[in-house]
């Protein structure tokens, strides 16, 4: 029961992204900040949000400002997750430097989340429904399922 | 900068998609399973922190859901948040707003 309701809060989004972004991290490709671990799964369901926001913007389902309040909304939601959580766990001074740095760590995220829908999601659907293929409606349903 | 930084995205959305075909193609009975067994053979996590790191990342993305849900997270925080982080926030979501809109 417990396992199911676990399922039902974290999208399978959610557990890909978060493990992507803390391999980057792990690969130097996040900028290390002094982040606590709990702030990768932060930046994981961030991601989700974004990919969900930019593939309904991309079939008409929202406008740019729709759009553009959602990318709003996720990154404050985001910078506050994570600095009230670096508030817990570092010192002061560490937190001071956290925050004077996380903006444009949260902006490298919020990119390639956004990257991955346009580049890989909608412009390769785009490509094969060219050639006849109805394939873009079933990978974003299956993508956000 | 902003170039490195471009080229940092494309390596991290490369990253997505190919854990994500990872996912998809294993089909995991257990999702949380799954995601420690990840841990593990992409970001280097030993065996025995396995368990550790995955609770610490799965309370991130429950966390991060649960300030979503309020209505005014900037506002319930003010004493941890000060005005200057709230406008370096919005200066670099502006540049942010308009790379991502546009080609969308």
């Amino acid at each position: 029961m417990e396992k199911e309701r676990e399922l039902e809060e974290i999208r399978e989004s959610d557990l890909v992204n978060t493990i992507a972004y803390y391999k980057a991290k792990k690969a130097g490709l996040i900028e290390d900040i002094g982040l606590p671990d709990i702030a990768f799964g932060i930046l994981g369901a961030m991601a989700s949000d974004i990919q969900e926001n930019v593939i309904s913007y991309a079939r008409g389902e929202i406008t740019k400002n729709d759009l553009e309040e959602n990318i709003d909304r996720t990154v404050v939601t985001g910078f506050t997750a994570i600095v009230v959580k670096a508030y817990e766990v570092v010192e002061k001074p560490v937190l001071s430097f956290i925050k004077s740095k996380l903006s444009p760590v949260l902006s490298n995220v919020v990119d390639s989340a956004a990257q991955f829908v346009k580049e890989k999601i909608i412009k390769k659907g785009a490509e094969l429904i060219e050639k006849g293929w109805n394939w873009l409606k079933s990978k974003v349903k299956k993508l956000f399922a | 900068m902003e170039e490195k930084r471009f080229v940092f995205s494309s390596v991290i959305s490369d990253f997505i998609e190919e854990i994500k075909k990872e996912f998809e193609e294993s089909k995991p009975e257990d999702p949380m399973q799954w995601f420690r067994d990840a841990l593990k053979r992409h970001c280097m996590v030993k065996e025995e922190e396995a368990e550790k790191v995955a609770g610490e990342l799965l309370e991130g993305i429950r966390y991060y859901r649960k300030i979503k849900g309020l209505v005014n997270p900037l506002e319930e925080f003010k004493d941890k948040i000060t005005e200057e982080d709230i406008k370096a926030l919005k200066d670099e979501t502006e540049l942010l707003k308009a790379r991502i809109s546009e080609e969308a």
